[in-house]
């Protein structure tokens, strides 16, 4: 995060517009772990856990579950009056460890596999009304929102300040309250993830409602050594 | 109580973690550090041991606050990379520093430190950190 902060110019206070998303867009989710809203002071403020990420900088630890049910077309038609199409999907990896990683601000994996996903499900970063990205930290969300090509690099914090990324605009960012405020029961992450772009995509999505055609939930393993991408059509 | 020290893994992984030991790639020259068995550059078997220098320089840290049990008497914990070499990165523990004198940029050697013991008289285990 210091790499990022440093490289393109962003005061830690910035940084902070994140989780205060990610709290407000759960507030409104009734499946969310922490549904209440946050100030950036309380940010800044909180215990500095590894500096400079503080405790309003990572995911909290929790249990959930969570379900999606696969079926080929014609069974989903007869059991659904909105089916949810898989369109694409990839996983790619990348170095472990973060010295072998040539660059500190990038998520090469999460880069690689959204090329592969997109050009699976026929689509551009541009068609993207909704996505779910991995924030276990506020870094490796705002990473994330760079590599899937939704901001250019390092400008996903200057537009998440200028309004970017709430309901309205395209993509709307994690409306669940992503990792961070919608929770992170790790095994069940990413399978709620794909179900609640499907519950954006369907329209019986309980909190913030996206009005979308195209989702996708982005997933990552440890710092982005792994990531996988699912495109999701309505 | 059983000690959370293995004496077989120390005693394996001492020519890495006390005396700097990485690999190189015969192939490609690529240097390694945690040494490999593959060169994750060029995917070659053919390895050698190369032993750094281990004086470097600090590119990046973080203090970390919320320190593992048994560790608490050392809060706050420094990481940082180092390079070395002139163009190897250690991930490695900063020691013998105040958070307040550290400076991306600054020198460093590698130092021996004990990481944890077992008791009173059961084993210390040891490693390398890189400090002032």
């Amino acid at each position: 995060m210091k790499e990022y902060m440093e490289k393109y110019s962003i005061s830690r206070d910035v940084m902070a517009e994140w989780p205060v998303l990610m709290h407000e867009h759960a507030s409104k989710n009734p499946y969310a772990q922490l549904p209440f809203k946050i100030k950036k002071e309380q940010v800044m403020k909180s215990p500095v856990i590894s500096e400079p990420l503080t405790l309003f900088d990572m995911s909290p630890i929790g249990d959930g579950a969570a379900a999606v049910i696969l079926a080929s077309e014609d069974v989903a038609r007869k059991l659904t009056d909105t089916p949810i199409e898989i369109a694409g999907f990839a996983i790619s990896t990348d170095k472990v460890y973060a010295t072998s990683r040539e660059d500190l601000t990038s998520l090469n994996a999460v880069r690689e596999t959204s090329i592969k996903a997109y050009s699976m499900a026929n689509i551009t970063s541009r068609d993207v009304d909704v996505v779910e990205v991995g924030d276990v930290f506020t870094i490796t969300g705002i990473l994330s929102v760079e590599e899937l090509d939704l901001s250019k690099k390092g400008v996903a914090v200057k537009d998440l300040v200028n309004g970017r990324f709430r309901v309205g605009d395209k993509p709307t960012v994690n409306p669940s309250g992503g990792l961070k405020a919608r929770g992170d029961p790790v095994g069940a992450t990413g399978i709620y993830q794909v179900a609640e772009i499907a519950m954006q995509l369907g329209g019986g999505f309980p909190g913030v409602k996206v009005n979308a055609e195209v989702g996708v939930a982005e997933c990552i393993g440890g710092f982005g050594s792994s990531a996988s991408v699912i495109v999701l059509k309505r | 109580m059983p000690s959370s020290i293995s004496p077989s893994r120390v005693w394996r992984k001492r020519s890495s973690r006390y005396a700097l030991e990485a690999t190189k790639c015969k192939k490609c020259n690529a240097i390694h550090y945690p040494p490999r068995i593959v060169c994750d550059k060029c995917g070659s078997r053919e390895l050698e041991k190369f032993k750094l220098d281990g004086t470097g320089v600090l590119e990046s840290y973080t203090i970390t606050y919320n320190v593992p049990e048994g560790f608490r008497d050392h809060s706050p914990l420094i990481f940082g990379i180092v390079k070395v070499n002139s163009n190897v990165r250690v991930l490695a523990q900063i020691t013998d520093v105040e958070p307040s004198e550290l400076k991306v940029g600054m020198p460093l050697e590698p130092v021996l430190r004990k990481v944890e013991e077992d008791g009173d008289t059961g084993m210390i285990k040891y490693g390398l950190s890189l400090g002032l």
